[in-house]
Order: C-alpha cells, then sequence, then structure tokens
C-alpha cells in the first residue's frame, strides 16, 4: 500500500486524490493540526461526513475519526476498494449497500496521530486499509 | 502432463467421446482462454459455475465495478480457480493472504459475474454474535394495536443462509482471525449444518430454523497473516480449521505478479502471460456418483498410496519439516480431508486418475503451504500417489539371485523405464554404483510418464541417473570423474576418459574442472546428436531442440509448465539475441547460456561427460565417436563449451563464439524435470 511522506503541500496531496479506489488518510501531529487540516478539506470542497451511509453522497468527502469510532467506519474504509461496500446497521438490522464511484471521486479519513495509534491498538489496522495518507 | 491412464475412459460414453471430437477445435481455442462467459455459466480455468437464475439483488456486486481488474496469472487466476472449486464442492473456504492481493475484490468481482449475492461481514472488533445472526428489534411496522412490539430481524449471517428462489448467496466473513470466540463457536455451528444440509437453530430466536444448503450458500473467510505487520490478530485453533478448506496466499504480491499489475495499470506493452494448460481443472458437466468410484481403473492403488501420502504430509507438518515459517498452524485432518479429495475426484475426474487425484492434493494439501520450497516438497510425495498401469511382466522380475533395482515404488518405475527403453539405456541407483561406486540412499523418482519413456525410446534417448557427489562425499566434478575413471578403465584396459592434449588444460587452469558438477537427478538424453542440428549456430540450435520439443516429445501432450515458459522466454528474446549476435559474441554466448530452454534442455559439460562415462563404462560401447554437442557450459572467456570425439584417446574439448558452425558440431537433447 503506498504512503506518501514527503513534504508536499496537503493541497497537493488532496488534489491526488480524485478517482482513487482506496480512501486517504490525513494524519494530524496534534489538535491544532487537526483543526487546520479540517479547514483545508472545507476550503477545498470537501463536504464533512458525519455518517458512513452518507459518505458517498458527495464526490468529494472527508471523515474524521477517532478512538471512539464505530467500527462501520472501518469496515466501509476496508470495502472502499472492493467495488461494492454493505454498511450494517445494528438499530433496525439493515443493510446499506453502496457501490463506490470512482471517477473524479476523493474520499478521506481525518484522524490525529494519538487516537490513530489507540485505533491501531485496537486491531483497526487503518494505516493498512487505507491507500495514499499524508502527514505534515 | 498426460499420463498412461487418459486411455481409460471406462466411464466415458462413445457418444461423449464423438462429441468431445466435434469441439475439439473449439477447446483449443478456448484452452488459452482462462476465463469464459456464457449465458448461463462462468468458467475459472476451466472450473464452471452455472450463473444465479435471478441476479437482480442490491446485494450482487456491479459488474462494471471490476472492468479494469487483472487476471493475473500467478494470484487472481488460481484464486479465481480455488475458489470457484470451493463453490462447485459446497466447501466452506477460508483463504489466509496479505491485504494487498485484492481477497475481497476477487470474491466480489466473481459475484457479480455469476449474479449472486454477497453478505459480508468483519469480525474485526465485532463482539456480538446477535449482529450476524439476528436479534429481536422494536417493530418498525407496529401500526396497529395487535401487531407485534418486537419482531426478530435477520443478522448479516443469517440473511446469507435464508433460501430464495433463484438466488445464490456468498456470506464473506472478513478479518476471520480476529473474531471473539463466542462468535467462532456459532459460525462454526453454521458450517456443521451447512455440511450436514440441515437446518440453523436460531437460539436467538428460540424458536425458528433455518433450512440450509451449501448449494445456495458459499462461505468464504478471509484473513490476514498472524503477525507480519498485522495486528490484533491470534492464530486459529488448528481443530477449528478442519472445518475449513484452508488456502494460503503469499503474505504480499509476488514480485512478478506486481511487475505485470502495474504494467496493466500504466497501459504499457505487456509481456504476454503464458497460461498453461496445467493451470487448468476441468470440472465434469455431471459428478460421478459413488457407485461409478470403484469402477475408475487404478483407484484401489492411488487409495493406498494416498493413505500412505496422507499420512506422510501430517508427519511433515507435525515435525515442521514443513509449514515452519507459518505462524497459523493447522493439521491434516484424518476425516475431512479424505472426503474432500472424494468430492473433489467426484467433481473432476477426467479420464486419468493420476492426474485428478494429484490435483486434488494439491488443491487440500499444497494449497495449505505458503513457501514454494514447501510446496515441492509435498509435490514430490504427490507425485508418488499414482497408479501405474501393469507392463508385461518383465522377464528379469522374480528370477533367483537376481539383484534388487531399489526398493520400493521406484524400483517398479525403474523397471518399467527398463521395459520402454531396454536395460542398456537405463543408468539407475545400481548402474551408478557399479560405475562411480556410489550408493544412492534416497533414489529420487522418475519425473516421466510411461508415455513419455516410450517415447524416449523412439528419440534414441537413454534415461540416467545424475548425482553430484562421489562415494566419498566429494563433489562429482570432472576432475573426479576423470581421476576415479582413469584408474579403473586402467586397470580393465579401457582407456582414458579426457583426451590429455592441451585443450582440457584451459579447462583444468580456470577450474572449471574442479567446479561444475552434474545437476542431480534423472534425465532422459539423446544418445546421438539431434540430426538437424549440425552445422547449425548455437541460436539456431535452439530452435532445433525447441522443433524436437514441440513435434516430436509433446506432440499431442500438455506441455509441462517449465518448458512452456522457457519456450516463450526464448521466443521473446530470439530475434534480439540474433540482432546483436555478431556485435558483442561473449554477452550473446552468456544469454544464451542463461536462457530457460538451454538450462532444460542442454547438458552441462560435467554432464555431458558424465553421461558418456556411465554409458561407456556400463554397455562397453562410446557414444558421440565423432561429433560433438554443444553444452551450457561458459568457460572463463565466455566462451561455449563443446565436447565429444569420444575416440580411443578419450574426450574431447574445445570452445566457441556462439555464431560458429561446423559439420561435426550439433547438440544432444538431454531433458530435465
Amino acid at each position: 500500500m503506498s504512503k506518501t511522506n514527503d513534504k508536499t503541500s496537503i493541497e497537493k496531496f488532496l488534489s491526488s486524490l480524485a478517482g482513487s479506489k482506496e480512501v486517504g488518510l490525513v494524519i494530524a501531529n496534534n489538535q491544532i493540526e487537526y483543526k487546520k487540516f479540517a479547514k483545508i478539506l472545507h476550503d477545498l470542497g470537501f463536504h464533512k461526513s458525519d455518517n458512513v451511509t452518507d459518505i458517498l453522497k458527495v464526490k468529494k468527502t472527508y471523515f474524521t475519526i477517532n478512538q471512539n469510532t464505530e467500527k462501520e467506519v472501518y469496515d466501509f474504509v476496508v470495502q472502499y476498494p472492493t467495488g461494492q461496500i454493505e454498511i450494517f446497521d445494528k438499530k433496525i438490522m439493515q443493510s446499506h449497500i453502496f457501490s463506490p464511484n470512482y471517477k473524479d471521486s476523493a474520499v478521506v479519513l481525518l484522524v490525529d496521530q494519538d487516537s490513530l495509534n489507540k485505533l491501531q491498538a485496537k486491531g483497526f489496522n487503518f494505516l493498512s486499509a487505507s491507500g495514499p495518507a499524508y502527514r505534515s | 502432463m498426460n499420463s498412461p491412464e487418459r486411455q481409460f475412459n471406462a466411464l466415458t460414453s462413445d457418444q461423449d467421446k464423438s462429441s468431445n471430437e466435434i469441439k475439439k477445435t473449439t477447446e483449443a481455442v478456448d484452452e488459452l482462454r482462462p476465463i469464459i462467459e456464457t449465458e448461463t455459466s462462468m468458467s475459472y480455468l476451466g472450473v464452471k459455475l452455472e450463473k444465479a437464475e435471478v441476479r437482480d439483488s442490491q446485494f450482487v456486486p456491479k459488474t462494471e465495478q471490476y472492468e479494469d481488474f487483472i487476471n493475473d496469472k500467478e494470484v487472481a487466476l488460481p484464486l479465481q480457480r480455488d475458489i470457484a472449486v470451493a463453490f462447485l464442492n459446497g466447501e466452506p473456504l477460508l483463504i489466509e493472504g496479505g491485504t494487498s492481493l485484492g481477497k475481497t475484490t476477487t470474491v466480489r468481482k466473481m459475484a457479480a459475474e455469476l449474479g449472486y449475492e454477497v453478505h459480508y461481514a468483519n469480525l474485526n472488533g465485532a463482539t456480538d454474535v446477535e449482529d450476524l445472526m439476528g436479534r429481536y428489534i422494536p417493530n418498525p411496522y407496529k401500526n396497529k394495536p395487535e401487531d407485534p412490539e418486537y419482531i426478530f430481524a435477520d443478522g448479516k449471517v443469517t440473511s446469507g443462509l435464508r433460501q430464495e428462489e433463484g438466488k445464490i448467496k456468498i456470506i464473506i466473513l472478513d478479518e476471520f482471525n480476529s473474531a471473539a470466540p463466542n462468535i467462532l463457536i456459532r459460525l462454526h455451528e453454521v458450517l456443521d449444518a451447512l455440511e450436514r444440509g440441515g437446518d440453523v437453530i436460531l437460539s436467538e430466536d428460540a424458536s425458528e430454523s433455518i433450512s440450509v444448503n451449501k448449494e445456495k450458500t458459499k462461505i468464504v473467510a478471509l484473513m490476514n497473516p498472524v503477525g507480519k505487520g498485522y495486528l490484533g490478530r491470534e492464530p486459529l485453533d488448528p481443530a477449528q480449521l478442519r472445518r475449513w478448506v484452508y488456502k494460503k496466499m503469499p503474505p504480499e504480491l509476488p514480485v512478478s505478479t506486481f511487475s505485470y499489475s502495474t504494467d496493466s495499470l500504466f497501459g504499457t506493452e505487456l509481456e504476454s502471460q503464458y497460461i498453461t494448460p496445467d493451470m487448468f481443472l476441468k470440472s465434469r458437466e455431471d459428478a460421478l456418483t459413488l457407485e461409478q468410484l470403484p469402477e475408475i481403473p487404478g483407484m484401489r492403488e492411488v487409495l493406498e498410496k494416498y493413505k500412505e501420502f496422507h499420512k506422510a504430509a501430517k508427519e511433515l507438518v507435525k515435525s515442521r519439516k514443513i509449514a515452519q515459517d507459518q505462524s497459523q498452524p493447522f493439521t491434516y485432518d484424518d476425516r475431512m480431508e479424505p472426503r474432500r479429495v472424494r468430492d473433489f475426484v467426484l467433481r473432476f475426474y477426467n479420464g486419468d486418475i493420476n492426474e485428478t487425484f494429484q490435483q486434488a492434493l494439491r488443491y487440500y494439501y499444497a494449497n495449505k503451504l505458503e513457501s514454494d520450497v514447501d510446496r515441492k516438497k509435498l509435490e514430490e510425495l504427490i507425485r508418488l500417489v499414482e497408479y501405474k498401469p501393469k507392463v508385461a511382466d518383465s522377464k528379469r522380475r522374480g528370477i533367483e539371485g537376481e539383484e534388487k533395482i531399489a526398493e520400493g515404488p521406484i524400483g517398479q518405475h525403474i523397471e518399467v523405464a527398463i521395459e520402454k527403453l531396454g536395460k542398456e539405456n537405463v543408468f539407475g541407483p545400481k548402474e551408478i554404483e557399479k560405475v562411480f561406486g556410489v550408493k544412492i540412499k534416497d533414489v529420487p523418482d522418475i519425473p516421466f510418464s510411461v508415455e513419455e519413456l516410450e517415447r524416449a525410446k523412439n528419440l534414441n534417448q537413454m534415461l540416467i541417473l545424475r548425482v553430484d557427489k562421489t562415494a566419498e562425499g566429494k563433489p562429482m566434478s570432472i576432475k573426479a570423474m576423470s581421476d576415479m575413471l582413469d584408474k579403473k578403465w586402467k586397470d580393465e584396459g579401457k582407456g582414458r576418459l579426457l583426451f590429455s592434449a592441451e585443450c582440457w588444460r584451459n579447462l583444468l587452469y580456470k577450474d572449471l574442472l574442479t567446479q561444475e558438477l552434474p545437476r542431480t537427478g534423472w534425465a532422459l538424453v539423446s544418445k546421438d546428436i539431434l540430426p538437424d542440428s549440425l552445422n547449425k549456430d548455437y541460436l539456431k540450435q535452439t530452435e532445433v531442440i525447441i522443433k524436437t520439443l514441440k513435434e516430436e516429445v509433446f506432440k499431442d501432450l500438455d506441455i509441462p509448465e517449465e518448458y512452456a515458459e522457457a519456450i516463450t522466454e526464448f521466443e521473446n528474446k530470439k530475434a534480439k539475441i540474433a540482432e546483436f549476435m555478431d556485435e558483442d559474441l561473449t554477452e550473446t554466448a552468456q544469454e544464451l547460456s542463461e536462457l530457460k530452454i538451454t538450462q532444460l534442455t542442454r547438458q552441462t559439460s560435467a554432464e555431458a561427460i558424465y553421461d558418456l562415462a556411465v554409458y561407456y563404462d556400463i554397455n562397453n560401447k562410446k557414444l558421440l565417436a565423432d561429433k560433438l554437442t554443444w553444452s551450457v557450459s561458459l568457460d572463463p572467456y565466455r566462451h561455449l563449451v563443446y565436447l565429444g570425439r569420444f575416440d580411443s584417446e578419450g574426450l574431447s574439448y574445445d570452445d566457441w563464439y556462439p555464431n560458429g558452425l561446423s559439420d561435426d558440431i550439433g547438440v544432444c537433447l538431454s531433458r530435465r524435470l
């Protein structure tokens, strides 16, 4: 899985994501950077999704994750490259099925380093499951 | 490779045969196509699956999502074939391999083509069995007082298990080795029910049982390797693995697959992937019945050998002689593996019990191994699971006082070779001991079929077992052979091995005499120069070799994969080599020497000397008395070595540039596997 870790700007990184068949990962070193990245994402036209089922409703979207993030986000990231995504809603016990349209689409996860470490320790290997990654 | 058992068509009717002949042309073309789609079926390397009758469902992946799927021959195609076998046999399949291999994508891509529903559950972080099996939820449809407050809602697995008219469903259990123990226990109850073809009792519902059918529900579990950068994965209990057909894949893409896939992605010109016939499995239109099994010729013999194989394979795993580095322990189950092998034979028997049985063993035993080295070790055992039709009773057999050729099955194989080639053309352990005094403890099996031996006879070939160590355990170098045989032959008045003139000094000084050894194993070697190879340069000689392989050695047989690859490599490089031959002779010589086809079909100088010496010592006749064979060996100046003219003065040697030609220099075909 390719990981980008050079000193290119986050803007360049985000512009390279269009059409990617994997979810991009933006890792902030701290909360200040986290907020800065969120603003840049917003300014570049990325729509913030609060719910996994909303992620594919717009072409450019980002999702913030932290140590308490629902497992379904991980399920989404793992399935995104496979051509079909099934997200199961435990409350109503129903599956939502999505077929990603990769063309010109870009999906980004925004996470701070501390949360990422905790998620990885829980077994949610976002580093492996996601595609290109950016870190300042 | 076709084996002689092809002649047994007890289970193929005449009508089928004539129908087969009519289809021959189409099949020849189809053989080149790894994936074939018809209106009602898909075929993955010959394993045919019927499409679902009802394909209109949100759970069926969309085919357009997989338009750029890369069907590489090392990972993607064999994986699809193996998944197809599991689907066809109704077996739950557990695939372990790294994330970059695209396991989930491959299953979904097949589901899209077949119109199968996919019900996906990622078990990483899931702790609730009810998510999978179902639970009571507040009734979202309640609009009348008499409507129940709660209704039972299916979980992800339950929805995959429910049978619906015309639908076929796949349940994907992703990150299986991250599952909580309670979930594994519940899932194994489901697998047991599927295997029995019974009902799954929904304890979560306390009232319902679901009738399950492995024809309608396919289960694929996927997992990443334990360790190797994958956190939170624990090895599964080997006892749990027994329920699964376990397929071990590499932790990451093999280098050649990565290269091919990357080239595909960038749209650069691709080197053709040579899809070899042995990659294919041909599923039967109709499975055999259990009653038909005993009718298969050789079944009893193969079965006995299979029992020995199973025991030996288990021991190899137990003693960690194979799978030593695999983090997921497993065993070969005494009850499940034989049943699976039987079902495989019922589905895939093709008139050749050896081939079918050996394919089954590769599928259920070798597929559990990750490393090529381990697979090769097991392959040696697999090849022994073989039925050999009885040859005419040997005149040599049973004669009192006759020395045994070798112990066990290999002794029988050598006897068959002698029947086919004649005693004077077979040089096994007994002959090697006589010539060099070497006692061979573990005699390798002969890697050639009876049919190949018959052809070898027509091609004027001999079968020889080469060893690379002397009786004292020292390297069987040219010098060692020369020292040994000169002394021996002196006593017998047979002359010298090597012509002791200037020509050998060059080699001696440059250490080739002491460093080059025969490659161990059996070889079929031409006793004379290939007639068309005289007066041709090295490149043209190689073309003669390939022509002989295609038109004589493998005519109407499947070309072994390594030979097919070697021929393709030569065809791809031939023009360039010809173009630059005159510009850089030593570079070209090196390139020609390193070609796979050269390595497979020409002797090294040490081998040529070994072969000629053995033949002479045993039969008291000299081969290549007035001809020379051009070997694979390079001398220190990167000239290609040729040798022969084995007359009363001994063997002569010289070297040449690859563009040289002479009316007494040709090539002996020397074939190894």
